[in-house]
């Protein structure tokens, strides 16, 4: 699944944040939890 | 009832069907306990729709997300968040313990949060200790002796009542038919015999059991490989002594089914999680990452069969391209031990020395659930002695239970053999080893402490001594890679370590000694258990030598 621009800028702002210690955002730990979901979903699918 | 206000709970469990069922166990015991409170589940709709109707005997409200249109649909998860956001959550617990629901528990507000999460900088935090406890052992290891169904009525922060906790089946007394129902598949291919095997167990069974009626059955996904063990040639003329139900059964369904079964077999699988709710007598053969005391189902009836193969149990991310613990267990032992359960009678160690051969019981562990204090055992039957593991995983069992819930269980310390015994002494030294380091962690704390409360505080002193506390974390890692049997007390304490309480250096550190504080004792308990193991192993090698020589 490709992710939209504006997700991508979510996920790049989360490297960024964290590299430097500043603390995240609700939004942005709901980013982490989405991607950690599809990417479980997309495994067990594939091993379907 | 108590006078508690009525609070709001929400429990995680976003993983498979099987843990829904254990979560079920341990969350009825609680709502027996306290009807008052009022119980939220948060889960994944795949898994929450077939066992809908049981889990709204014990859950309020269900919150069910869909995982599979996720991938199409992202906005699925903005509504899922929103809906549960109008909850008022005064505690949340994550029994799930994977990635994506330690996220979820991140972004679930709640006034309290039980079990792992993940901080707005991205760690993990795990507050509790039998959630710590579960991340350091079952996680990482395989040393930990209670089933899953104990360890999450542990974090929920109840006691075992086998009164009422081995009480709950659903399913009013049901006849029990002349039929064996058999599961022979499992969610992954290292978990599951190959049909070959599954070909001649049943084969042997309606060959031993003219009366019985075999039953197969399984999900939908599952029909193709059902087929291929009935179209074998050696079932062919009892085509109508079998059944196949495979992808025709509700759950409600194959929960009656199991209620008048005479018999399940099956592997560590959703169906076998069911006979907890029907008692069914149980045989489950553990193969590949099962762990048979963690996952065994929850009754007095169920009995698991394991390979003793070294590498067994492995871990999912194990590459493995033939499995030898599926050779392990031969489908000859595992037909006895059915035609035993059959008739009706309990199966010990007399009878297995009088009828399975030295070679069947030399390469398997029989498991059997029995009551302890602290919650169900799968005790080893065959073995008059316990190997070094074995001996540990039950030393462990008393401590945690000590130390953790305050729990004094009356058990029986395992019998051993010279063999266990030298390496018993060998994990002696390296115990000793780590409870000295831990009382290094003990003083160090307590100098920066003592540097903190001075007048002037010495920063060059209080860095020389956390630098002192990294040491002792870098030696500790090493007894690790050199006594494996002793991850469970390294791993509890680094985890804790990692989650110290307080918000300043002082509190921090006086967190940090009551850590290697604790991490002390909990070596002492586990040295004098093993000394006391060792001492009563001689005592028992002394006798016998005396009647030896008495005899001569």
């Amino acid at each position: 699944m490709k992710l939209t621009n504006e997700q991508l800028k979510t996920v790049n702002d989360i490297e960024a944040k964290l590299n430097r210690g500043i603390e995240l955002l609700d939004h942005e730990l709901q980013m982490l939890l989405f991607l950690n979901l599809i990417e479980e979903e997309a495994n067990e699918q594939q091993s379907k | 009832m108590s006078n508690n206000p009525s609070k709001t709970i929400a429990v995680i469990q976003i993983t498979r069907i099987g843990d829904l069922i254990q979560t079920y166990h341990s969350v009825a015991s609680f709502k027996s306990k306290h009807p008052e409170h009022r119980i939220v589940l948060i889960c994944r709709k795949q898994f929450y729709k077939p066992l809908e109707q049981i889990l709204s005997k014990v859950f309020d409200s269900v919150y069910a997300l869909d995982n599979e249109m996720l991938l199409t649909q992202p906005k699925v998860l903005d509504e899922f968040l929103s809906q549960l956001q109008s909850e008022k959550i005064d505690v949340l617990i994550n029994l799930s313990f994977s990635k994506s629901s330690n996220y979820l528990a991140s972004v679930v507000k709640s006034q309290y949060k039980i079990g792992p999460y993940y901080n707005r900088l991205n760690q993990l935090i795990v507050e509790d200790k039998w959630s710590q406890l579960l991340y350091s052992t079952t996680l990482r290891g395989t040393l930990n002796s209670f089933n899953l169904v104990d360890f999450f009525r542990n974090i929920i922060g109840l006691k075992f009542s086998p009164d009422s906790d081995l009480q709950r089946t659903i399913l009013s007394q049901t006849n029990k038919e002349k039929t064996i129902l058999i599961h022979p598949f499992a969610s992954a291919s290292r978990k599951t015999w190959k049909g070959e095997k599954w070909v001649e167990i049943i084969f042997k069974l309606l060959k031993d059991n003219p009366q019985h009626q075999i039953i197969i059955v399984g999900a939908k996904s599952e029909h193709v490989r059902a087929e291929s063990i009935l179209q074998n040639n050696i079932l062919k003329s009892n085509t109508a002594r079998i059944n196949n139900l495979v992808g025709k059964t509700s759950i409600p369904e194959l929960i009656q089914l199991l209620g008048s079964a005479a018999l399940f077999i099956g592997h560590d699988s959703m169906v076998s999680h069911l006979t907890s709710f029907t008692h069914t007598p149980t045989l489950t053969i553990s193969l590949g990452s099962v762990r048979p005391s963690e996952t065994i189902p929850y009754h007095l009836n169920a009995y698991s069969i394991a390979p003793k193969t070294k590498c067994f149990p492995c871990f999912p991310s194990d590459n493995c391209d033939y499995f030898q613990c599926h050779n392990d267990i031969s489908y000859q032992v595992v037909s006895q031990i059915a035609q035993e359960l059959l008739k009706n009678k309990a199966i010990d160690k007399n009878w297995a020395q009088n009828t399975l051969t030295e070679f069947q019981t030399s390469s398997v562990h029989l498991f059997k659930n029995v009551v302890c204090q602290s919650g169900l055992l799968a005790q080893n039957i065959l073995d008059s002695y316990s190997d070094s593991k074995e001996t540990l995983k039950s030393i462990y069992r008393l401590v945690w239970s000590f130390t953790l819930s305050d729990l004094d269980e009356n058990a029986h310390l395992p019998k051993i053999n010279h063999n266990t015994q030298s390496e018993l002494i060998s994990v002696l030294s390296s115990l000793q080893y780590l409870f000295e380091l831990s009382g290094f962690g003990k003083k160090y704390s307590r100098y920066i402490l003592e540097e903190l409360t001075s007048s002037q505080p010495r920063l060059s002193q209080i860095k020389d001594f956390s630098k002192k506390i990294d040491e002792i974390d870098s030696l500790q890692k090493i007894i690790l890679k050199t006594s494996p049997l002793l991850a469970p007390i390294i791993d509890f304490s680094t985890l804790r370590k990692a989650n110290l309480s307080g918000d300043n250096i002082v509190t921090l550190t006086e967190s940090s000694y009551t850590v290697f504080e604790e991490s002390e004792n909990i070596c002492k308990i586990v040295y004098e258990l093993i000394e006391t193991i060792i001492s009563e192993h001689k005592i028992q090698q002394k006798k016998q030598t005396s009647k030896h020589s008495e005899s001569i």
